[in-house]
């Protein structure tokens, strides 16, 4: 019977054992990779989504600003508010949607395609007592997700 | 016998250079993914803290504080603000990224506009770090004239 003369490893042990560490690395490398990528996306998706509601925000501003002056011309020139304001050469952005009744104005902007800010002011300018400190309330400025439509088409997964 | 020795001595140095050669190259790929992985997660973390700081200064800002006040108020109070015509630049600390100092920076720009009815300001913030880009924005409010 033949005994070995040596003892230890042999040729391509180290080799194999290298292998395997090199291969074990690798893949904990590409795993960290895919997950910080992972979180990247997410919070470029975030910011993106915040800046976008700042930019409404900031319209949303500009509109009530414009409105404000309007409502400050009028407080000047004694104006109610009501239907004959728009005759008195009263002219408020487009795109609001005025109650005379209620004494409302409500506007909507836009933040992305599935939300938007709704704005809705209170006026405090009557034919009788005009108040120019208090011409407006901010009475809702709220973001309001739109709800999503289903399509015939996809109704039918339960059939 | 001794022609097997050194035969199989050439071939353990021939395995050990083939190894070497081998562990660089990979080591090399490796570390660069392991860099890549480093940098994007300092980008995302700061990305995440500029959001709520930016968050916090608009919301005092829109809440007629002083711009000053707000940034003294929202960041470190070792956080040096260096003021200059057009904005103010503001070296943030270790609040960003955890035991790293000095690598992100603020730059503040602040605005104001006036009507007949009101006057509004516009601040916008950027955040850089290692001077890129990371992430901006801009906040607006609106004071009527009493």
């Amino acid at each position: 019977m033949k005994r070995k003369d040596t003892f230890g490893l042999g040729t391509g042990t180290i080799s194999i054992i290298m292998i395997f560490v090199i291969l074990c690395l690798t893949v904990i490398a590409i795993l960290s990779y895919v997950l910080c990528n992972k979180d990247n996306n997410m919070s470029n998706k975030k910011a993106s989504y915040v800046e976008q509601y700042y930019l409404a925000d900031g319209k949303a501003i500009d509109i009530l600003a414009r409105i404000d002056n309007e409502l400050y011309n009028m407080c000047e020139k004694k104006i109610s508010f009501s239907r004959g304001a728009y005759e008195k050469k009263v002219h408020f952005p487009e795109g609001l949607f005025i109650n005379y009744d209620k004494k409302e104005i409500r506007y909507r902007v836009s933040i992305t395609g599935k939300s938007y800010l709704d704005v809705v002011l209170k006026v405090n300018l009557d034919g009788k007592y005009i108040d120019e400190k208090e011409r407006y309330n901010i009475k809702k400025w709220m973001v309001v997700c739109k709800e999503e439509k289903v399509g015939k088409a996809n109704l039918n997964v339960f059939k | 016998m001794k022609e097997k020795v050194s035969v199989r001595l050439t071939n353990v140095f021939i395995e050990i250079i083939i190894l070497t050669l081998f562990f660089a190259i990979a080591s090399a790929i490796i570390i660069k993914v392991y860099g890549n992985t480093i940098w994007i997660k300092n980008e995302s973390e700061i990305r995440n803290n500029s959001i709520i700081n930016s968050n916090s200064i608009i919301a005092l800002y829109k809440d007629n504080v002083n711009l000053d006040e707000a940034i003294k108020r929202v960041c470190k109070a070792n956080d040096q603000t260096v003021k200059n015509k057009e904005n103010r630049v503001v070296n943030l600390s270790n609040d960003m990224i955890a035991k790293k100092d000095g690598n992100v920076m603020l730059v503040v720009k602040e605005e104001d506009k006036s009507t007949k009815a009101g006057e509004y300001g516009i601040i916008s913030l950027k955040y850089y770090y290692r001077d890129k880009e990371i992430y901006s924005v801009d906040g607006r409010k609106y004071r009527r004239k009493i």
